[in-house]
C-alpha cells in the first residue's frame, strides 16, 4: 500500500512546491557516450550538485528572512542556484545497462521478461 | 528494463505526428517540422539549471559538465528567461501564465504559510505528480527506483507575437468586438491574469494580483460534468466563459464527467515552464517561446491528455453529419438525433467531450482539418463563429522530449551503482 512522502530531500527542486527559483533557467540536454563513466561522475553529482525540494524550502525560508530583515525595497538579492536532472528512456537504458551488469535488458519490448535483478 | 509507460518509452519525436498533431516536414508527412538538433541528436537526458541570475547559472552548469568530462556530449542547450520589468510572470503573447496550479496534499514539516491553498485551487493526492505515492495507480508495480520520481514533458514552442497580434486585431474586427475582448475569450483570462468569468466586460488589474481571488471561479454554466448536450440558438449570448477557452481546455474544471473537479484530478501537471528570446522591442525578427515544463507521475493521465483530448480533439470521432447539428454551439436547438451507439462510452471517458467548442487557440493543433470552427467567442451572439487555422501559426513546437526525472536516492543508489 502506498503511503505518502515524509522526505522532502528525496525528490527534485523543481517538481513540487512551487519548483526551483528561477530567473533564468539552462536546458543543457546530452548524449551519453560513455556510460561506466558517466555513472560514476552521476554519483558524484547527485551527491553534491542536485537540488532537491528540501534545498528549495530553505532557499525560499532564507529569502523571506533576508527581505524581512532588510525591506522590501532593498534591491539586493541573495543567489540562487539549482540544478535538475532527467533521462529520457534511451538515457535510462544506458544508465541501467551499467548499473544492472550484463543482465540487463537493453530491448524496448514489453513483452520480454523483466531481468530477475534489475526491473 | 521497463518503466510502464508507454508514452516515456516511445518518446516524443516518434508519437508528435499522429498523437500531438505537430506540423509535418513539406518532404516527409511522418516527421515533425521541428528543429535538425532535436530530430537528429541522440537525446539521453538534459541537465537544467535555474537561477536568478545569468552568471551563477552558468557557472554551475559548467561545474556539473566538467564532473561528467568525456562521458557525456551536448546534444543542444536552450536558454530561458523570465520577461523583464512588468511583463514579468508573462508569455510573449502577453497573458499572466501559471497562476492556476494544483497544490499537492500532505507534504510534510510545512510551515501554516507553505501549506497555504489559495481558494479555487485543487488539492492532489501525491501520486498524480510522483510516482509510486498515493493516487498513482501503478503504485504497486512501480520498481523501487522510480519511487519519487515524475515523468517530465519538454516542449519548445515558438511563438510568432506578430502573427498572434494580426490575428486578434483582425479577428476582432471581423466579429465586432474589441481586440483586448477576443485575446481575453479565446484564453479564458485578461492579460492580467484575471478570469473572464469574475470580469466578463473588463480587465480587473486587482483581482488578478489577489491570490484570494484570482482563481477563485467556476465556469458556467455549472452542472456541464453531467450534461449530455448544450444547445444554443441564433441571437443567444455567449457563456462568460468560452467552451474553447485555452483555460477551459486544459482544465475543465466543474466540466468534467462524472464529478467535475474530482474527475479532473488525476490529470493536473505541475507547470514549471519559462519563456526565452528577446523581448520584441529589443529585436523584433529574433525567436522567441515558451520552454514549456511539467510534471506528472502518467504522461498518459497528464500532459497527453490534456494535449490529445482535451486541447485539440475536435470531434470525438463522431460521425460528420451530426457533428453539424448536435454540438455545443449549434443554430438548430430543437432537432432531435439519434446518437451513435458508441457515444455514451465518450461522453463518460476522461475527455472534454462537447464537439465543435474549438480549437484552443493558443495550444491547440490538428493536422486533419485545413480550418477549426470556434462559436461561443461573441458575447451577445454565441452564434458567430472564427475560423482559426488547423495548423496553429502562432505556437510553433521545435522540438520536445520526455523525460524521467528519479530521485536523489534512486540517482545516488540504483542508478549509478556501477557494476564490474
Amino acid at each position: 500500500m502506498a503511503t505518502n512522502i515524509t522526505d522532502l530531500s528525496n525528490v527534485q527542486g523543481d517538481i513540487l512546491l512551487k519548483g526551483l527559483t528561477k530567473e533564468v533557467e539552462t536546458f543543457w540536454f546530452f548524449t551519453i557516450v560513455d556510460s561506466t563513466e558517466f555513472g560514476h561522475a552521476l554519483r558524484r553529482v547527485a551527491n553534491h550538485d542536485i537540488s532537491h525540494t528540501q534545498h528549495v524550502l530553505d532557499t525560499r525560508r532564507h529569502i523571506k528572512h533576508f527581505k524581512a530583515q532588510r525591506g522590501h525595497s532593498h534591491t539586493e538579492k541573495l543567489p540562487t542556484v539549482g540544478a535538475n536532472i532527467s533521462f529520457s528512456f534511451s538515457g535510462l537504458q544506458k544508465v541501467r545497462h551499467i548499473t544492472c551488469g550484463s543482465r540487463a535488458s537493453l530491448t524496448i519490448d514489453n513483452r520480454s521478461p523483466p531481468s530477475p535483478v534489475c526491473k | 528494463m521497463s518503466t510502464g509507460d508507454t508514452i516515456f518509452e516511445t518518446g516524443m519525436k516518434a508519437a508528435a505526428v499522429s498523437d500531438l498533431h505537430d506540423p509535418v516536414k513539406a518532404d516527409d508527412p511522418q516527421t515533425p517540422d521541428w528543429e535538425a538538433d532535436w530530430l537528429d541528436n541522440q537525446i539521453d537526458g538534459v541537465l537544467l539549471v535555474a537561477g536568478n541570475c545569468k552568471d551563477i547559472v552558468h557557472k554551475k552548469l559548467h561545474h556539473i559538465i566538467s564532473q561528467f568530462g568525456s562521458s557525456v556530449q551536448r546534444a543542444l542547450k536552450i536558454d530561458g528567461n523570465v520577461r523583464p520589468g512588468t511583463q514579468k510572470g508573462k508569455e510573449h503573447f502577453g497573458y499572466q501564465d501559471g497562476i492556476s496550479q494544483p497544490i499537492v496534499g500532505d507534504l510534510p514539516n510545512l510551515t501554516k504559510e507553505e501549506m497555504f491553498v489559495p481558494p479555487g485551487q485543487d488539492i492532489i493526492p501525491q501520486g498524480v505528480i510522483l510516482c509510486g505515492r498515493p493516487g498513482d495507480a501503478k503504485a504497486s508495480s512501480r520498481p523501487s527506483w522510480m519511487l519519487d520520481g515524475s515523468f517530465l514533458c519538454f516542449r519548445k514552442l515558438q511563438q510568432d507575437v506578430s502573427a498572434w497580434e494580426n490575428f486578434v486585431v483582425q479577428s476582432s474586427s471581423e466579429l465586432g468586438i474589441s481586440p483586448d475582448l477576443l485575446g481575453a475569450r479565446l484564453v479564458g483570462r485578461w492579460k492580467s491574469g484575471c478570469p473572464i468569468n469574475l470580469q466578463p466586460d473588463f480587465d480587473n488589474t486587482e483581482i488578478a494580483r489577489d491570490v484570494l481571488r484570482n482563481n477563485f471561479f467556476e465556469f458556467d454554466p455549472t452542472g456541464l460534468n453531467s450534461a449530455q448536450e448544450f444547445t444554443i440558438t441564433s441571437g443567444q449570448p455567449s457563456v462568460n466563459c468560452p467552451l474553447g477557452a485555452h483555460i477551459r481546455k486544459t482544465n475543465p474544471r466543474g466540466d468534467q464527467p462524472p464529478d467535475g473537479r474530482a474527475s479532473v484530478n488525476i490529470h493536473r501537471i505541475l507547470r514549471r515552464g519559462i519563456p526565452y528570446g528577446p523581448e520584441m522591442d529589443e529585436d523584433p525578427a529574433a525567436e522567441r517561446g515558451l520552454l514549456f515544463a511539467c510534471y506528472q507521475s502518467d504522461l498518459s493521465q497528464g500532459f497527453e491528455l490534456i494535449q490529445k483530448r482535451w486541447v485539440s480533439d475536435l470531434s470525438l470521432s463522431l460521425p460528420h453529419s451530426l457533428c453539424v447539428p448536435f454540438p455545443l454551439f449549434s443554430n438548430i436547438s430543437s432537432q432531435n438525433l439519434s446518437l451513435p451507439s458508441n457515444y455514451k462510452t465518450q461522453a463518460n471517458d476522461p475527455s472534454f467531450r462537447f464537439p465543435n467548442s474549438g480549437l484552443d487557440a493558443l495550444i491547440g493543433q490538428t493536422n486533419s482539418e485545413p480550418t477549426v470552427g470556434m462559436k461561443g467567442l461573441v458575447p451577445d451572439d454565441a452564434n458567430r463563429e472564427l475560423h482559426v487555422s488547423g495548423i496553429n501559426r502562432f505556437v510553433i513546437p521545435k522540438g520536445g522530449e520526455y523525460f524521467f526525472s528519479p530521485s536523489l536516492s534512486a540517482l545516488r543508489g540504483e542508478l549509478s551503482d556501477v557494476k564490474g
